[in-house]
């Protein structure tokens, strides 16, 4: 019951916002709707509602196997908690903004919520499918009406890209439908009962894989997003980079590893090779980008490469470690973006090139920036240390060489961070940086909460951790009881 | 009586009171005026050390007390299960006195020394943030919380490298210091993950216990310690990953002494010693270690008999007299090498401190070219300076002879040739470092052209000077060995916590007498060479553009290794971003998915003359979907 509650309250809310005219009041109502959901979930969280009580199965085509089921394990709740405490951040980072067409805006992030907690509580095929393809649409129209240069060209390959990945998830449910044991049905249950072997079928793993990797993605299915993250608007960006990749990860932990155990075994060494030599790749690209925002795509993209390449060891401390750091990308991703903005308000560049210095003008500014470059390499005691650490564990559980090939994200990671914290930060300043205004209130008010949890996380995981332990330890039985 | 073990359940407040004078020093910063911020981060530490000799004391009167004080469980998922914690036993007792007696000191210093800074409070405040990480890394009971110190150090080194941002060169040093540091980390996690699938934990305690039984030369025991040495030779300046030690000069003098000099650079010997019950069963670690050691020790010692730079001088010795520590190490004789690490936090805080002195004295100037003849003016300085470096250059009865000396004597018992090798080391180390006093102090004034008259620095900088002379003259007492009617107590203290090599035999007294006859015999000889170079000759490096000859160029230019790294590493790396960016990204991948994406566009083409826009594509990919699982549905069935 719980689940309808979640997903339905942003959507009655993106309708209401949409009859509603005034700037000021769209925002108030979009923010007012989306934090009395965090406090919710939170209280949801804290008051330790068992999954029964997430649990809901209407009728919707019945005669096909098509439900309305949704619930929530820990897993999918750890994904709601992250969309539901980052959708207030993400319209808060424009309050100050004079955003044309505010109602449809606003309206479109609360879509993008109301479709992502469809996706991670969906438990039948088809549903899942809805809400997949749904979250798409507003951030279509979020990047091509409100998207910086070059939005219409960058914005059409990344919807025909994404697109491409999607149309194969329908075909491949379909094909799984009629596989799955009699009576035919969508339900998530019912797949998981699907035994079919590599040999014959393995278009299907490919097909599943290939939309689930557009969507993180991982290379080599990447070139749709470090143009998009850069062309989006802020809030779109934050979305993409925060929320909608997450998406990708959970749908291969949730959706392609226990519903097609062997073949995840079977290929996974090759998928990791991929996703580390893409991790690697990324990184070193990373280096000398000068766009802020295209760096922190490609920063991004790298540590997505370790996340997927950690998926596929297939152990729980990789599992552990992929949702943890799920979470904490999403908490700086959020802000990284935050602080493009923030950069690009006060010198109307982005180019890290002309930038340098900030330091003098805003020490406060820097010194934030600092800690969430720092949480980006997972320093410890900053949330992205928890993640990548279990993250190596399980890659080294698998293998050495993937481990070794893993945590060069240690290295090359700082290297390509720290010189972007130089080139924006340190030396002298110059006529561009010099008036740099230091953070306003309204600013410390975004990202003080969230830094904390940077730090708060990253001191005391066991929470998280604790959220996800059981369901993540009865998905890899769920998935190798079979053999 | 206190019960003990209630004092050491306190010992939490040790890196309490760093972390708090961190907070308070930069969350409340505009609050502190003048110097008290330098007061609120010295009083912190202060008290830290004032309870590490209370914990002192219960380690020296308890004999074998080990106390492991569990906070909180950090991480638990899936059987790896990591509790917060720390470990109160001889060694980590050292190490905190080291840490925040000597931290204090250089605190005190400070104070005076980056009074006119105006990011004064600042500087306090990453103090106290290296204070405490240093505090979690030498107190932490289990591997995870030694490397949350480890990587906290690393961070603190990384900012205070960096502190005067303003300068590009700067910020290369100290990022080139994170990065090498960050390599060696690579290691050490590696070497992490291994004991946890080995032993299922990463408690020292558990993992030390279930190593009674297991054989010597195992492969996972060896893989494990060279997987942890990496981490050691990174944070701990050795071949191959020394050149960022050097650079690291770029901090504020306070910095190099507190962290390139004292306590940060000796964690990897800290980790190692820690770690010996693993290393003692790994001989051909124990053997690279040695051999790196050494090798290190030689190096850095040639490199800074050319070096012109006061503070490069420094760095190098320090690059060498952690050779010497790692030289202990792989001899099996881990007392010995904190024994090093303790009188050389004493010696070469003081050198660093005093040369800092000299700095503060000449408004910046640290070429010792250009200095020469400060005897008279900087009076105090040039005592503590002579003190420090008869300590550094084993004389008898300073701290660094009794410590050096047990190294030699440790070197000779392995084998005669490593004494040879070690004993030149410690000859160049005192040639050097007297090449380095007589250019600073004796001789001419070299100065004048470029500064005013230097003046003798304040007493706030002065005092923590004799205090450490003191400790740098003193400091070996702790330890006297038989030879000298002495019960090597120190050695003794640190017992219960380190494991012991097998195959060590003790020398006879007429050997040991005959060694340090020779070894005392070739200093005064070395020292004697510099006097007559330095001060009868009064001879001057030349200047930087001067050419010279080809072996003298080498090591003047340092062996190149920098320029290699850069050629070999960092160029290729740089190149290698824009290329695969350019080539491979651009290209390739993109060109081949536009080629795609265009055929697909092709292909809507044909929709788009009945639909009217692009979106309506998507609809209609839907619809076709929905069609398409109806007719599925129709056939099937």
């Amino acid at each position: 019951m719980w689940s309808l509650v979640l997903i339905l309250t942003p959507l009655l809310a993106a309708l209401i916002i949409l009859i509603i005219p005034g700037l000021r009041k769209v925002k108030s109502i979009a923010l007012t709707a989306s934090l009395a959901l965090l406090v919710l979930t939170c209280t949801l969280w804290f008051t330790g509602t068992g999954e029964k009580q997430y649990s809901l199965i209407l009728p919707w085509i019945p005669s096909w196997g098509i439900w309305f089921h949704v619930g929530m394990d820990g897993i999918s709740f750890l994904m709601v908690l992250l969309t539901n405490l980052l959708i207030p951040f993400v319209i808060l980072s424009g309050w100050h903004k004079d955003i044309k067409l505010p109602g449809v805006f606003y309206s479109l992030i609360l879509l993008v919520q109301f479709a992502l907690t469809g996706v991670f509580t969906a438990k039948n095929a088809v549903l899942f499918y809805f809400f997949w393809e749904l979250s798409l649409i507003p951030v279509f129209f979020m990047l091509f009406l409100w998207g910086g240069e070059r939005r219409q060209s960058v914005t059409m390959k990344f919807f025909i890209y994404t697109l491409f990945g999607s149309l194969f998830l329908i075909a491949v449910f379909i094909y799984l439908y009629f596989q799955a044991p009699s009576p035919h049905s969508f339900e998530y249950q019912n797949l998981l009962n699907i035994n079919l072997e590599p040999c014959d079928q393995y278009w299907v793993f490919w097909f599943l894989l290939l939309s689930f990797a557009i969507k993180i993605p991982l290379f080599p299915f990447h070139s749709w997003q470090p143009d998009t993250y850069t062309v989006a608007p802020v809030e779109g960006s934050m979305l993409l980079g925060g929320l909608l990749m997450k998406m990708g990860i959970y749908a291969m932990i949730r959706w392609m590893i226990p519903v097609l155990p062997s073949f995840s075994l079977q290929w996974g060494y090759w998928i990791m090779i991929f996703a580390l030599a893409g991790m690697i790749l990324f990184s070193v690209i990373a280096l000398k980008q000068n766009n802020f925002k295209t760096f922190i795509a490609w920063s991004s993209l790298a540590h997505g490469g370790l996340m997927g390449a950690a998926i596929f060891s297939f152990n729980e401390y990789a599992l552990q470690g992929v949702l943890f750091q799920s979470f904490s990308h999403g908490i700086l991703i959020v802000l990284l973006f935050y602080f493009a903005q923030l950069i690009e308000e006060r010198t109307q560049t982005l180019n890290m090139a002309h930038l340098g210095g900030l330091k003098v003008a805003a020490p406060r500014f820097s010194a934030l920036m600092l800690v969430v470059f720092l949480g980006s390499i997972g320093l410890p005691l900053t949330n992205g240390f928890i993640g990548e650490l279990l993250m190596l564990l399980g890659l080294f559980s698998y293998h050495l060489w993937a481990a070794i090939l893993g945590g060069l994200s240690l290295v090359l990671g700082a290297v390509y961070m720290l010189y972007a914290y130089q080139k924006t930060a340190l030396g002298p300043a110059n006529e561009l940086t010099a008036g740099f205004t230091d953070l306003n209130p309204r600013e410390l008010v975004f990202i003080l909460p969230l830094v904390a949890l940077v730090l708060l996380t990253g001191i005391y995981p066991q929470p998280l951790l604790t959220l996800t332990e059981g369901p993540v330890k009865e998905l890899i039985n769920l998935a190798f009881n079979i053999h | 009586m206190v019960n003990p073990a209630t004092l050491a359940y306190y010992s939490w407040f040790v890196p309490l009171f760093p972390l708090a004078g961190f907070l308070v020093n930069s969350l409340f910063s505009r609050f502190l005026k003048g110097g008290r911020a330098g007061y609120i981060a010295s009083l912190s530490v202060g008290i830290s050390f004032l309870y590490s000799l209370i914990l002192f004391f219960i380690v020296r009167d308890n004999h074998q007390f080990a106390y492991t004080l569990k906070l909180f469980s950090f991480i638990q998922t899936a059987g790896f299960s990591i509790p917060f914690e720390f470990l109160i036993d001889s060694l980590s007792v050292t190490m905190m006195l080291i840490v925040t007696g000597v931290g204090l000191l250089i605190h005190v210093y400070s104070i005076g020394y980056m009074k006119e800074d105006e990011r004064f409070n600042e500087f306090f405040a990453q103090m106290n943030l290296f204070t405490f990480s240093m505090l979690l890394l030498v107190m932490g009971a289990n591997y995870l919380i030694l490397f949350i110190g480890w990587e906290g150090v690393g961070l603190c080194s990384y900012l205070l490298i960096g502190f005067w941002y303003k300068q590009a060169d700067y910020n290369l040093a100290a990022r080139k210091a994170f990065v090498m540091n960050r390599i060696g980390d690579l290691g050490f996690i590696l070497g992490i993950f291994l004991l946890f699938f080995t032993f299922g934990t990463l408690s020292f305690h558990e993992i030390f216990s279930k190593l009674e039984g297991v054989s010597s030369g195992t492969l996972t025991i060896s893989l494990i310690t060279l997987f942890l040495l990496i981490g050691a030779l990174g944070k701990s300046a050795q071949i191959p990953l020394y050149t960022w030690l050097p650079d690291a000069m770029a901090g504020p003098t306070p910095i190099s002494a507190l962290i390139h000099a004292a306590t940060m650079v000796t964690a990897g010997v800290y980790m190692i010693a820690r770690s010996s019950a693993l290393y003692v069963l790994a001989p051909f670690t124990m053997t690279l270690i040695v051999i790196i050691g050494l090798a290190t020790a030689l190096l850095a010692a040639v490199i800074a008999l050319y070096q012109n730079d006061i503070k490069k001088v420094l760095a190098y010795s320090t690059v060498s007299q952690l050779g010497y520590m790692f030289l202990a190490l792989g001899l099996g004789a881990f007392s010995s090498a904190v024994f090093h690490l303790t009188t050389h936090a004493f010696f070469k805080a003081l050198l660093f401190l005093a040369a800092g002195s000299v700095i503060h004295a000449l408004h910046g100037e640290q070429d010792i070219r250009k200095m020469g003849g400060l005897k008279s003016f900087l009076p105090y300085t040039y005592w503590v300076f002579l003190a420090g470096t008869l300590a550094i250059s084993g004389i008898p009865p300073f701290s660094g002879f009794f410590s050096k000396d047990e190294i030699l004597v440790q070197a000779w018992t392995a084998n005669p040739l490593l004494y040879i090798l070690a004993l030149s080391g410690a000859l160049l180390t005192c040639f050097y470092m007297f090449r380095l006093l007589f250019l600073t102090f004796s001789g001419e004034n070299r100065w004048k052209p470029f500064t005013a008259s230097p003046h003798e620095s304040p007493a706030v900088m002065v005092i923590p000077l004799v205090l450490l002379a003191v400790l740098s003259f003193a400091g070996g007492f702790v330890n006297i060995p038989e030879l000298f009617g002495g019960s090597a107590s120190f050695n003794r203290l640190l017992a219960p916590a380190l494991a012991v090599a097998s195959g060590h035999h003790s020398l006879s007294h007429h050997t040991e007498w005959t060694l340090l006859l020779i070894s005392l015999l070739l200093l005064a000889g070395s020292i004697a060479l510099g006097w007559i170079i330095f001060v009868k000759m009064s001879r001057v490096p030349g200047p930087d553009g001067l050419i010279r000859p080809w072996y003298n160029r080498i090591v003047f230019k340092k062996f190149y290794v920098d320029e290699a790294y850069h050629y070999f590493f960092v160029r290729p790396y740089e190149y290698l971003s824009s290329t695969l960016f350019e080539n491979l990204e651009r290209n390739v991948i993109n060109r081949i998915v536009n080629f795609t994406g265009n055929l697909a566009f092709e292909a809507g083409a044909v929709i788009r003359r009945l639909q009217n826009g692009n979106i309506s594509f998507y609809a209609f990919v839907m619809v076709a979907g929905i069609l398409f699982f109806f007719i599925l549905n129709l056939i099937i069935t």
